[in-house]
């Protein structure tokens, strides 16, 4: 066969070409059917395209195994051209060789077919590439939507009233539940600095700029929300005044861009807070009235103001004091559960020297102390330091715990109190009395839950006691529990923090 | 030397009249009112020399007549205890601001109690 590839002028441009050039012979089956094809010659290009070595004169179902399954396409097209000898063009994926090819095909005469082919693995490559990046594009452009489309039914139908504000404060949204808490319309508000369509006071009076929740926020860098107790007070235009909980964010991308504030109207919520307290206090108040009146005639006629009294006289005189007592004991120790269920006894931390409050309950039980003779026994060597905590909440904790000290002790027996200040308040205050058998420990912190040793001692105990010691220090950060045995005793700890949780009970 | 006057404004009757006779029994002379109207008037009438001033009473309330009391020229300097069952924190800040010399729980103190306070706080007082 003569070479026609390398003769003369042609032969320069095929040897330089950057393309592959293959110059084969098809082969047919019974059927006619192409079924294979001889490499007759190639260029050079030829193996750097494809990395088949010698091709000339083997056929391609020897070099690449599996192209016929592979690539009917290609079998199709060479028949074909073979055939019709018309010029056709076609991109193929060769999965053997991890190519992807751009093939023009002629036939110059007989079964002979010339292909001339360029890899466009890399365009392909590239091409599949923008595909994907488009289709994520996509997604996300429909994620995008529906994230926006989704912030903007929370902010339209949220009953909080939003705010947005750009770097400078100045309004940028405003959903409709803040047009409705501050009678203003978004699109007169828009533009307007926030603080001048918010008119933001407590009760001392206007807010400082650097403590309004926005400008804290923003400078910050950190959210900011006010509390219910200090809730500030939004005076509208025509001069009506709502108390609110503001939750003041800043918008960040590298930096702060923005703000947003969410505005909730607390004015139910701080009446309800009112109007617990307030029912607390007239309940009690209804309550001790008639039992003051009672104990101080009873006392009237024990002074023997109003004359003599026969001994038995003075004796039902003595029980109706002594019974109205434990009523007004009751009634006080009612409130203070009360206000401890009902969450309005409200938390003031000072600092407080834990023995000054021992010595002084222990002063006011001065007398039952030195009825039963007892023995009082105080370590306060660890306990230099005040500690930060709220006054009446820890009086009203050792008044309990040294009461009952007392009460359910043995005559001439001793009471034991010491403070350990080291990291946290550990108090300690043991008694030689009846103790709390075993069979009632579980219990003894319930509301109203009395031991039966404990009601032959004291019958007229009122069964909360320890139950308030109990909620307060849980609303102080601290605990209690107690080591005993009956008529051995027994002891109670009570843990504190050093530093107080500041919470409203 | 003539004696106090001390003015119980408390809308219990059966509260002022045993505090009133505890008192009488210890040579002061007083008076009382059934509510903060009639202790308006009786204060600025007679100006006693303490007044035991209840919170809780019909048609003015201890608290609506103590701040009435010290826009009197001589009401503005008079000498108030808040003698009361109803302990709010609250109220007794309100009391404070209007100036009272102690908050006094019923509850909390014995008819002995109160006339040993009272007659500490006219020692102190003098």
């Amino acid at each position: 066969m003569a070479a026609k590839l390398s003769h003369g002028f042609c032969a320069d441009i095929v040897a330089h070409m950057p393309d592959g050039v293959a110059y084969c012979e098809m082969i047919f089956n019974e059927k006619n059917e192409p079924i294979d094809w001889v490499y007759l010659e190639v260029n050079e290009n030829f193996e750097k395209l494809t990395g088949l070595q010698n091709p000339e004169g083997k056929r391609v179902t020897e070099l690449i195994p599996g192209i016929h399954e592979s690539n009917p396409e290609l079998f199709e097209l060479y028949g074909r051209v073979t055939r019709t000898k018309l010029f056709e063009k076609i991109q193929t994926h060769v999965p053997q060789l991890s190519r992807w090819f751009s093939v023009l095909v002629y036939s110059p005469g007989e079964n002979h077919f010339v292909a001339i082919f360029e890899d466009i693995t890399k365009e392909k490559q590239i091409e599949q590439e923008q595909k994907d990046l488009l289709e994520n594009l996509r997604v996300e452009r429909e994620e995008a939507i529906y994230e926006k489309s989704r912030a903007l039914a929370l902010f339209e139908n949220i009953p909080d009233g939003v705010i947005a504000v750009d770097l400078n404060g100045c309004i940028t949204h405003v959903n409709p539940a803040a047009e409705e808490m501050l009678h203003w319309g978004a699109h007169e508000a828009i533009g307007r600095m926030f603080y001048d369509v918010v008119t933001l006071s407590d009760l001392e009076g206007a807010i400082p700029v650097k403590r309004r929740p926005l400008q804290v926020a923003m400078t910050t860098g950190k959210p900011f929300v006010t509390t219910l107790e200090d809730a500030p007070l939004i005076t509208r235009k025509d001069h009506t005044v709502f108390s609110v909980m503001l939750s003041a964010a800043p918008i960040i991308t590298d930096r702060v861009v923005g703000g947003v504030v969410v505005i909730h109207d607390v004015t139910r919520e701080k009446e309800l807070d009112r109007s617990k307290s307030e029912f607390i206090s007239i309940a009690s108040h209804q309550l001790r009235t008639p039992l003051s009146t009672i104990a101080w005639y009873a006392e009237a006629l024990l002074a023997l103001h109003l004359g003599p009294l026969l001994g038995p006289q003075k004796k039902y005189v003595e029980e109706i004091a002594h019974m109205d007592a434990r009523m007004i004991e009751l009634v006080n120790a009612l409130l203070s559960v009360s206000r401890i269920d009902l969450g309005t006894f409200k938390i003031a931390a000072e600092p407080v020297q834990l023995s000054e409050v021992v010595d002084a309950v222990l002063l006011e039980l001065a007398k039952p102390i030195a009825d039963r003779g007892l023995f009082i026994e105080k370590d306060y060597t660890c306990c230099k330091k005040p500690i930060m905590i709220d006054k009446n909440a820890i009086h009203m904790i050792f008044q309990n715990l040294l009461a009952n000290a007392v009460v359910y002790n043995k005559k001439g027996g001793s009471i034991t109190v010491r403070i350990v200040i080291d990291g946290e308040a550990h108090i300690t205050i043991a008694n030689t009395g009846c103790g709390i058998p075993r069979n009632v420990q579980a219990n003894i912190f319930g509301k109203f839950f009395r031991a039966d040793n404990a009601r032959e001692v004291e019958p007229g105990g009122t069964g909360i006691g320890l139950y308030i010691v109990r909620s307060l220090l849980r609303y102080l950060g601290g605990s209690v529990w107690f080591e005993s045995e009956e008529n051995k005793g027994a002891t109670f700890h009570v843990i504190m923090p050093v530093t107080p949780l500041k919470k409203d009970l | 030397m003539r004696n106090k006057i001390i003015l119980i404004v408390e809308d219990e009757p059966s509260m002022s009249i045993v505090i009133q006779d505890s008192l009488r029994r210890d040579g002061f002379d007083v008076t009382t009112a059934k509510n903060g109207v009639d202790g308006l008037a009786l204060a600025k009438d007679l100006h006693p020399d303490l007044v035991l001033l209840d919170i809780l009473m019909p048609k003015m309330d201890g608290l609506t007549m103590l701040s009435e009391l010290r826009k009197d020229e001589w009401g503005k300097a008079a000498d108030v205890v808040i003698l009361s069952n109803y302990s709010d924190e609250e109220k007794q800040q309100i009391a404070a601001k209007f100036g009272v010399i102690d908050f006094w729980l019923k509850a909390d103190c014995s008819l002995e109690d109160i006339l040993f306070r009272i007659k500490e706080k006219f020692a102190h007082l003098s």
